[in-house]
């Protein structure tokens, strides 16, 4: 794959230190309404494939 | 530019093209970024207040500690955004080459080498214009402890894309490059993240070990 042979490679990949979600969600001030939207948006998506997934069957 | 005070080692600048072509892979990047732990941060905060966008983001470059770059859109109409902020990220690099790290994304190799040859030398991550080839980049790029990164990633970063087009429509909006569906996304990425277990919920439940 194409991409792979142009990464840098010379130094290796960069080691990250991780973050919690709720530190993620502080940093880039996602108030608690906008996080409920998102999950109910990720449920209804989880819903709809799982349905399509099982209509495929 | 000068040497800030300690940037958040989480935080990453992404500096990207605002195009309708281009908003699945600016979720793809966004999401893998949080799924790595990581608090992606762009322009769409900085809000102009009178007191100049240009420091703002600035600003907001010095709090984070690394910072990518896609130099894809070369065509018509020129866009000068991108290779600029580049140029800022590239000055804190040298004024602090330890604590700042720049990574550059493009569709095509070698493209860059023509495009920016101050910048030779080092290798543009090439994503092909496909959100699997962005996954591949940031894998390539960063170390992760996710068993099976490639297809996690990319199974999650799906979900993820039909979640922002969900909320996109919800919202009414004709783009995603809105500071409330940004801030949407990540909160999307970051239901996806707990939920698949690429990151914890907070360091409460880490300790409890759930």
């Amino acid at each position: 794959m194409a991409t792979r042979k142009t990464a840098p490679r010379r130094h290796g990949k960069v080691r990250l230190t991780k973050a919690t979600a709720s530190e993620i969600l502080a940093a880039v001030n996602v108030s608690p309404a906008e996080q409920r939207r998102a999950k109910s948006a990720v449920d209804s998506v989880k819903r709809r494939v799982q349905r399509a997934s099982l209509e495929a069957k | 530019v000068t040497a800030a005070g300690t940037p958040d080692p989480n935080a990453v600048f992404i500096n990207v093209p605002f195009d309708p072509a281009y908003e699945p892979l600016f979720v793809t990047l966004v999401g893998c970024l949080v799924f790595m732990g990581q608090e992606p941060h762009c322009v769409l905060e900085v809000r102009e207040k009178g007191d100049g966008r240009l420091l703002r983001i600035v600003e907001l470059m010095r709090t984070c500690r690394m910072s990518i770059h896609d130099l894809s859109r070369t065509g018509m109409p020129v866009r000068f955004n991108m290779p600029f902020e580049l140029g800022l990220a590239c000055s804190l690099k040298v004024v602090n080459p330890s604590a700042y790290e720049v990574f550059v994304l493009d569709t095509r190799p070698y493209r860059l080498d023509k495009t920016l040859s101050d910048y030779k030398g080092r290798d543009p991550l090439i994503h092909g214009g496909t959100c699997d080839g962005m996954v591949a980049c940031l894998l390539d790029t960063f170390v992760t402890e996710v068993p099976d990164a490639a297809a996690q990633f990319r199974s999650a970063a799906r979900d993820l894309r039909r979640s922002a087009q969900l909320l996109k429509r919800q919202m009414r909006a004709s783009s995603l490059f809105r500071a409330a569906l940004f801030r949407l996304v990540v909160g999307a990425a970051a239901d996806i993240a707990i939920d698949r277990g690429f990151i914890s919920e907070s360091h409460r439940l880490t300790r409890r070990g759930l």
